[in-house]
């Protein structure tokens, strides 16, 4: 289709020939060995890469930008420093070493680093004056928008909505990438200028050296700073006409849109999960053979393990449709249950010691009274009389307590709210979690509004 | 939004049904700019308590999931709501 339509502009173009009018529009002619082929449309067998294009691609690229970007404006020590503070989470790595002293990128450490560079960065970026203020907004919009588009294209089913935020957030990066422009600098761009800026320098040696004389030892570095912010501003005249974001990762991103109307969600055809694969499917096969004829032994291996693995998913589903499964020799009967059955909350890591509210006071640290406080605070709320505590503190301090490190939550997957999260999922002591609104004040009521708004509409809500 | 600081059971032996309690000692941080979204950057940012009691005792019921917060400077941390789809989606 798209091959015929250009063959129509061609003829109204009344070019010499297909390859004179493809050359005009830049377009290089190779030899593709899928154009013989029935039934095979060559533009349409590149599909749209959440691993390749994004993570390695434009996200490798956008992290580069702003590396200089950071140390232009003398921000990378804060960058790194609050890079190193941040917190574990449940399927989260946190990146154990600052951007710029990793030799190679993967695409784990690039997709970790989608998930928190916006985050990162506009702490990186705080307390700005009046005159910063409005030159690292662009830099923020522009990550931002980035994440925002390589989230929504994750979405395993799309509407138009979706489709519509993808395109605009698509829009917004490249309203604000120019802020980035000056660091697009390739090697060959930078070869010209740089001699050039040699050949100013030797210049301007010669002269120094001529002039001499009447130079006294105070305006001497004066002069010098002067001359290399001369020179600095040349070459940047010199470079700036040559950059550009005309590079193959940022022709694809339009195309993540028309892929999902055309062909499906992209993580249907991501490279990401196939790349994953090869864990479970290669290499753990080939450690666990005696190294002579792997590769049947890998076949065999990841055969049994599907095998297995397939004979769970059918007990399971046989399960969810409650189903009253006969066992086969036994005669035994084996329980259904629900579908929806959600896993509870458990308290996990047990801490030694904590036997009693004092000693739980004196290992967190504590003041006893103010946790006595509280306690007759909840105490005064609980509505249940059967399940109330004493509300006399003497009693309340003799009854047995035990202290833990860990609490794991059940957290409903995206789209699949049947499906939960838990395991690894667990929230360590210590760290940051999200409390039921009604439990805390009016101001963190307004973030619970928010929350229940999303879920009256059922999927979105607009910024 | 709060500061997880101790999970912890108690047994109420003193009642006729010893009902055990699971409870959670919890800092209470403060939504910035009421909870608001910031205009640059598109986070909300919370904050440590400023006036009145920040520590509270909850039922490890009232606890929702856990959120990534970023420090920013002392007192303030950025909530990083772009960690995975499922927190994109809910609160953005």
């Amino acid at each position: 289709m798209q091959y015929g339509e250009k063959a129509l502009r061609h003829e109204r173009a009344e070019a010499a020939g297909i390859g004179e009018y493809l050359y005009r529009l830049s377009v290089k002619i190779g030899n593709n060995g899928f154009i013989g082929m029935d039934r095979v449309s060559p533009a349409d067998l590149h599909k749209s890469d959440l691993l390749h294009n994004m993570y390695l691609g434009l996200f490798k690229h956008m992290m580069e930008w702003v590396e200089e970007f950071l140390k232009k404006h003398k921000r990378r020590k804060a960058f790194d420093d609050v890079c190193k503070d941040i917190p574990a989470q449940p399927g989260f790595s946190v990146p154990k070493q600052a951007y710029h002293e990793i030799a190679q990128g993967q695409g784990n450490e690039m997709r970790n680093l989608s998930r928190c560079i916006s985050a990162v960065l506009a702490s990186a970026l705080r307390n700005l004056d009046s005159s910063q203020y409005h030159h690292f907004k662009c830099p923020l919009k522009c990550v931002s928008a980035l994440v925002d588009f390589s989230r929504m294209a994750q979405c395993r089913s799309h509407r138009p909505d979706t489709l519509s935020y993808i395109e605009s957030y698509l829009q917004t990066f490249h309203r604000t990438k120019d802020i980035f422009l000056e660091f697009r600098t390739s090697k060959a761009t930078r070869t010209r200028p740089d001699r050039q800026d040699r050949e100013l320098r030797e210049l301007m040696a010669d002269q120094c050296s001529k002039e001499v004389h009447y130079r006294t030892v105070t305006n001497r570095p004066g002069q010098a700073d002067q001359k290399r912010v001369e020179r600095s501003d040349l070459r940047a005249d010199l470079i700036s006409p040559e950059n550009h974001f005309n590079f193959i990762k940022m022709h694809y991103l339009p195309r993540f849109a028309s892929n999902v109307r055309r062909f499906g969600s992209i993580s249907m055809y991501s490279t990401e999960i196939r790349e994953l694969g090869h864990t479970d499917q290669i290499k753990a096969g080939y450690r666990k053979s005696n190294k002579n004829d792997t590769a049947r032994q890998i076949l065999w291996q990841y055969g049994r393990q599907h095998a297995l693995g397939m004979r769970l998913q059918t007990i399971e589903a046989l399960w969810k449709v409650k189903c009253v499964i006969m066992a086969e020799d036994s005669g035994m009967e084996m329980p259904a249950f629900s579908s929806h059955r959600t896993p509870r909350r458990v308290l996990k890591g047990r801490i030694k010691n904590t036997s009693t509210l004092t000693e739980l006071c004196a290992t967190l640290n504590i003041h006893y009274s103010d946790m006595m406080q509280e306690i007759l605070c909840f105490t005064r709320q609980t509505v249940e009389d059967a399940r109330r505590l004493p509300a006399d503190p003497t009693k309340v301090g003799l009854l047995p307590v035990e202290g833990f490190a860990q609490l794991e939550i059940p957290v409903a997957d995206i789209q699949e709210t049947d499906r939960f999260q838990t395991g690894p999922a667990a929230l360590e002591q210590r760290h940051s979690v999200t409390v039921a609104p009604e439990t805390i004040g009016y101001a963190s009521r307004l973030v619970g509004k928010r929350t229940m708004e999303i879920y009256e509409d059922g999927w979105w809500l607009g910024c | 939004m709060a500061r997880l600081l101790a999970p912890f059971k108690i047994r109420n032996i003193l009642s006729e049904a010893g009902a055990v309690d699971r409870l959670a000692l919890v800092c209470i941080l403060d939504p910035v700019n009421s909870g608001r979204f910031h205009i640059t950057s598109r986070h909300i940012r919370v904050g440590r308590r400023v006036n009145g009691q920040d520590r509270q005792i909850v039922s490890i019921g009232a606890v929702i999931g856990q959120a990534l917060v970023i420090p920013s400077g002392e007192t303030q941390w950025i909530v990083n709501h772009r960690i995975d789809l499922r927190t994109f989606n809910e609160i953005y």
